[in-house]
């Protein structure tokens, strides 16, 4: 492996995943520089970086979708590469371009291949052109007039979403197609808040559907190898929460023409730098959902069992290299689980909390790796994706995994603001969660999962006494009761 | 006249006597010889003999613990406070924020005659849009917040008025 | 100190038929105590449930300091008054902890007559803040009383020691820097408006209390204007406009934890220094009390006896053992305070006389509070006493109990008659506490004296007449007399008519002492100083 052509890497992102590729970049030698709003002061990512560049906006998530502030921050800095991390810019083929025509370069996918698979109506077609399986769906740029009955006639379940959207954003399900233009209208209307455009299209929605994804990486000389798969069922309103790899669901068969599907995509796509292609699964079937051009937030449980740093191999291919692995290099190990720490209230409807990070004292031990995005001392807001942390562990085998995973959970404190802590523990020690026959909409059917369980008599006890010991009214209170009277207790003549 | 607290959403009243060195713990929550060793925020819980590690942070009167492997907020409902019902600043007529979030839009303005179920306020949080509703007819006395801002739970978001009669 | 060796055969029948004996008699205590607490009409509970007000129990209970102790004084005053009507004469007066700080609380109790005051109610009250001045207590007054029982006001209104005394009282405490909280819970009318008036603090509870001099029926009368509870005298006005309360509260939970937040302002004064011990349970049992005490009041014991089940260890350092011995003198602590004891093992002669006298200067000396545990006839009678001077040393003795400058606490164990009374510190000598024992009993002389002097009167007047009466006769004279006699005599009689602090459970009386040892320590009283002791 040669030296990087650049000494310089600027991270265009926040939170976890900006200490993330810090710390590769770091490994690699190079210089790092952080862009950061004034509400992540303090942050691990700026205190890891070498240098940190305030960026300003009217909201915080403003600065950091503002490309010329970022790039003129590069140039400032000398920085030879910029890594966009996931969300914010790292999808914006505007803004690829617009690095690379500054002479920097980008880490990630050519602006092509962005522009391809950011319009979920062309990367359908595309796949489909190409012999990929995706599932029945009406597209609204087709015909617009046509399109409430071309919908209808997919049959229920139906399932809108905005052309543009992403993250789940704007998705709605419909059973009840008296239901249709209600919820087309409002998925419109969101699509047009969250991402300037209104178009929509539907698609025959899988009950019980499981969300199976796949790792690719290709490089700049036509090479696409794909790095496994990821099951990311266990979400919540089209969320993830818990990604694990392999995933239990499918045969080696199956495997082997799912992964074998996404590098297919990927390369018929000329695809390089790393990708998810994501898809949906259900009874031995999977249709193509869309791909994601960029690092995925779960992409930790891939670098677990298979032991490539895909943030390297990210740089190594912005530099121009060759993959230094070839298909039959990628031996997976083991069972990696993913668990997203979020600050919200999984019994107060998965509502985001906000506080101050009190106190943080994160797990370790064999196995056990936390990406953590916040420091003791941080404010928690709504600013932000409430995802704060993720633990992530590797094991021999699932059971051994989950074990670790709730020894993990039971050492992870933060305190100062509600998370979903306790709700992770709930949900991987969930007998479905346990047999590996969990599908998207299953949290959505067990609320009890999300209630918060009644404490246990003991338990309370020791809560009892830790606050009444440490409320000073309470302490002195008892202290200020004489010696005599104290001793004599609550006697009545 | 006991403090109490706020423990998994149940409101458990608890008392210390002194014992000796220690305390005895009496209340809602059973009664043990308890003590309580604080470093900053790590603390060793002594229950009966039994000493736990654990993690405490007061936060004005909500407490944050870390013990047992789980995370736990629990609220101190100080005597004066708790049993002060009804509202202690002359009966002002609020709507809180249920949820963190950002206002979206205001469609009232202060002064304004509303009638029960009129939109207020519509909030965004969690990707959903809220209309916080007038419930009641009234005037709109006071509004908290400007389009745009993001708030807390339980913010201030608007203030009726009965109407003037 | 030494541990008393106790020789009461525990095994024996006599300790076995006392025990039966006196633990009926505390029984009985228990259940008259219990339904001068408890027990009220059904209609009176309804109407407090209707009015959302705490019974006077419950207040209390939530304004004390948890787990710690209550002593309540003079629970069964009235008990033979007013056709037994007046549980308690409508008053709950007793010493707790409220926010770390000793206090005493005055609490109107509005379950009984709603709370309107009888005379033995204003003397239970004035008693209450007696004990407050006396004692330096801080006082906390819960508030809910009708006003005076007007078809008694002559017994409650013109005399010195009658009603305007509580408002002398309070004013007086306020002027010693002792602080006082008032609850007001329910109407405070009239003079009872006072009550939170001239408190340092207090705090009044929307809806439910109000304070005025004349309420809206008197207003009405008076100058035909006509208005509202609320609008003459409720929280509102008072809290905003009036000035004349502190704190509004929107309940009586919350006016009860306002005012504990109060009382935990309060300075906590330096008691007198006195030199405390490790506190030590006695060696016997307490409950062995019970069959020390004689079923009949004539018959004598030991008071070491009683010494052993009171005091800490049953160690006793006893003072000229050898000398004058129908009165023990000597050294213990209780609950851990040190405490000089005079107790009566017989009547008084001149050396026990002198002793007593000696002993007492020995304490005031040394600062040390005084325990007087009674049961006396009285000094002994007889011309030989009479020449040894008798009078002239009872007469020293009450000097020295009169011109002690450090507390006393006197129970009245057993007898308390006579001239003895006075030499041991009886009602009238101020001691800081006086208990009785439910079978205890205090009179000028024994019934049975007095009733055949009573009857040999009568029977004289009749021989005047010519008339002659057989022995039935002579006993259908004596016995209502005598009768009529033990009643006035007996210990529930004396505390009916508040000369008490209240009756005592036997084995209730270490703790009793400990709690009243402790808040009589606020007030050390000054350097001793006596008046003339006739030589």
């Amino acid at each position: 492996m040669s030296a990087l052509p650049f000494d310089t890497l600027l991270i265009a992102n926040r939170g976890e995943i900006a200490l993330r590729i810090i710390r590769t970049a770091k490994r690699l030698g190079l210089r790092t520089v952080v862009v950061a709003h004034e509400a992540d002061h303090g942050s691990p990512a700026t205190a890891a970086a070498d240098v940190v560049v305030p960026i300003h906006g009217k909201t915080g998530v403003a600065a950091y979708l503002d490309g010329a502030q970022i790039i003129e921050a590069a140039r400032k800095t000398g920085a030879g590469a910029i890594h966009p991390g996931y969300g914010f810019l790292s999808e914006n083929a505007g803004f690829a371009r617009a690095v690379a025509e500054a002479g920097i370069r980008f880490v990630g996918p050519t602006p092509e291949a962005i522009d391809l698979m950011g319009d979920k109506v062309r990367a359908r077609a595309f796949v489909a052109k190409n012999g990929f399986p995706v599932a029945p769906s009406a597209i609204e740029d087709d015909d617009p007039a046509t399109f409430a009955a071309r919908a209808r006639a997919l049959g229920a379940p139906l399932l809108v979403k905005p052309s543009a959207g992403g993250g789940g954003k704007g998705m709605r399900i419909v059973r009840d197609m008296a239901l249709l233009d209600q919820e087309i209208a409002q998925a419109r209307s969101e699509g047009e808040r969250y991402f300037g455009d209104g178009r929509l299209y539907v698609e025959r929605f899988v009950e019980q559907p499981r969300h199976i994804e796949v790792q690719v990486m290709g490089d700049a000389h036509g090479t696409v190898i794909h790095l496994g798969e990821r099951e990311c069922s266990v979400q919540r309103r089209f969320q993830k929460i818990v990604e694990e790899t392999p995933s239990p669901a499918l045969s080696a068969d199956e495997r082997r023409r799912i992964c074998e599907a996404a590098a297919g995509i990927a390369r018929a796509a000329g695809y390089r730098n790393a990708g998810t292609v994501e898809f949906i699964y259900g009874r031995g079937e999977f249709y193509f959902l869309e791909m994601n051009t960029r690092l995925q937030v779960e992409h930790p449980v891939t670098e677990e069992v298979t032991g490539v740093d895909l943030v390297e191999a990210q740089l190594r291919v912005a530099a121009g290299e060759r993959l230094a692995f070839a298909q039959e290099d990628i031996r997976a190990s083991g069972h990696s689980i993913e668990l997203r720490v979020y600050a919200e209230s999984a019994a107060r409807g998965f509502t985001p909390t906000t506080g101050s990070v009190l106190a943080l004292r994160l797990p370790s031990g064999e196995g056990v790796r936390v990406d953590v995005g916040i420091a003791e001392g941080q404010r928690v807001t709504t600013n932000f994706d409430p995802m704060l942390a993720k633990l992530i562990v590797h094991a021999p085998d699932r059971d051994e995994a989950i074990r670790r995973a709730r020894r993990a959970l039971a050492g992870f404190a933060l305190l100062g603001c509600e998370t979903n802590i306790g709700f992770l523990d709930r949900l991987i020690a969930d007998s479905a969660f346990a047999a590996g026959v969990v599908h998207t909409g299953w949290l959505d059917a067990n609320p009890a999962l999300a209630a918060d369980p009644e404490i246990a008599p003991d338990l309370r006890a020791r809560l009892a006494a830790i606050a009444a010991l440490a409320t000073r009214a309470i302490r002195d209170g008892a202290d200020a009761v004489p010696t005599l009277h104290a001793a004599m207790g609550g006697w009545r003549n | 006249m006991r403090h109490a607290f706020e423990i998994g959403g149940i409101e458990t009243e608890v008392w210390l006597a002194r014992d000796g060195d220690a305390y005895r713990l009496h209340g809602d929550a059973g009664e043990a010889r308890v003590a309580l060793n604080q470093r900053g925020a790590e603390a060793v819980l002594d229950l009966d003999g039994l000493t736990e590690k654990a993690l405490v942070v007061l936060d004005g009167e909500t407490i944050h613990v870390h013990v047992a492997g789980g995370n736990y907020t629990l609220r101190h409902l100080d005597p004066a406070r708790r049993f002060a019902d009804g509202d202690a600043s002359g009966g002002a007529d609020v709507a809180r924020a249920p949820m963190p979030g950002t206002v979206v839009r205001i469609d009232v303005a202060a002064g304004q005659k509303v009638a029960t179920g009129d939109p207020l306020v519509v909030i965004e949080s969690m990707k959903l849009e809220t209309t916080i509703r007038a419930w009641h007819d009234g005037i709109v006395a006071d509004i908290h917040v400007a389009a745009g801002q993001s708030f807390d739970r339980d913010a201030l978001l608007v203030t009726l008025a009965a109407e003037a009669a | 100190m030494r541990r008393i060796v106790s020789s009461i055969d525990t095994r024996s029948a006599e300790f076995a038929a006392n025990v039966a004996h006196n633990r009926g008699l505390a029984a009985k205590l228990k259940t008259a105590q219990d339904s001068a607490r408890l027990k009220r009409p059904q209609r009176d509970l309804d109407r407090l449930a209707r009015q959302n007000k705490m019974f006077v129990r419950d207040r209390i209970e939530a304004l004390l300091d948890p787990g710690t102790p209550f002593l309540e004084l003079s629970t069964l005053a009235a008990n033979q008054a007013y056709e037994g009507d007046v549980p308690g004469a409508g008053i709950v007066s007793g010493i707790g902890i409220v926010s770390g700080r000793e206090v005493i609380i005055h609490a109107d109790d509005a379950s009984v007559k709603g709370g309107a005051w009888y005379p033995l109610s204003v003397k239970k009250i004035v008693r209450t803040l007696d004990i407050a001045i006396e004692n330096r207590l801080p006082v906390v007054h819960l508030c809910d009383s009708a006003g005076g029982f007007l078809p008694l006001q002559a017994e409650l209104f013109g005399d010195r020691y009658l009603a305007g005394r509580i408002f002398r009282n309070q004013a007086i405490l306020s002027k010693m820097g002792i602080p006082q909280v008032a609850i007001v819970l329910g109407h405070c009318t009239a003079g009872g408006a006072y009550v939170p008036a001239l408190s340092e603090y207090n705090v009044i509870v929307k809806g439910t209390g109000a304070i005025f001099l004349g309420g809206p029926p008197l207003v009405k009368a008076a100058t035909g204007e006509e208005v509202t509870v609320e609008e003459l005298g409720g929280a509102d006005v008072h809290t905003r406009i009036s000035g004349t309360a502190d704190y509004p509260a929107t309940n009586e939970r919350h006016a009860i934890a306002i005012a504990r937040e109060i009382v935990g302002t309060f300075p906590k004064r330096a008691k007198a220094a006195v030199e405390w011990a490790t506190p030590e349970p006695p060696a016997y049992d307490p409950a062995e009390l019970y069959g020390i005490i004689p079923r009949d009041i004539k018959v004598q014991f030991d008071m070491r006896e009683v010494i052993a089940r009171i005091v800490d260890g049953s160690r006793f350092h006893e003072y000229q053992p050898a000398y004058g011995t129908s009165l023990i003198c000597g050294f213990a602590n209780v609950w851990g305070c040190p405490v000089g004891i005079l107790a009566n093992n017989g009547v008084l002669f001149n050396d026990s006389t002198l002793k007593g006298a000696h002993f007492m200067q020995l304490c005031d000396q040394k600062k040390t509070p005084i325990l007087f545990l009674q049961n006396i006839t009285g000094y002994m009678v007889g011309r030989d006493y009479e020449h040894r001077g008798i009078t002239k040393d009872g007469a020293k003795m009450i000097m020295a109990v009169a011109g002690l400058e450090v507390p006393k606490i006197t129970v009245v164990v057993n007898g308390s008659f006579g001239a003895g009374n006075y030499g041991m510190s009886g009602r009238a000598f101020d001691p800081r506490f006086l208990f009785m024992w439910p079978q205890s009993q205090i009179s000028v002389m024994g019934a049975e004296q007095a009733s055949n002097v009573l009857a040999d009167i009568k029977l004289r007047q009749l021989a005047r007449h010519g008339e002659k009466l057989d022995a039935a006769g002579i006993a259908a004279i004596r016995e209502p007399i005598l009768e009529e006699y033990r009643r006035q005599s007996s210990a529930y009689y004396s505390t009916s008519e508040i000369w008490d602090d209240g009756i005592l459970d036997p084995v209730d009386t270490r703790n009793a002492l400990a709690i009243t040892l402790s808040a009589a320590l606020n007030a050390p009283g000054g350097d001793p100083h006596y008046g003339v002791f006739r030589m």
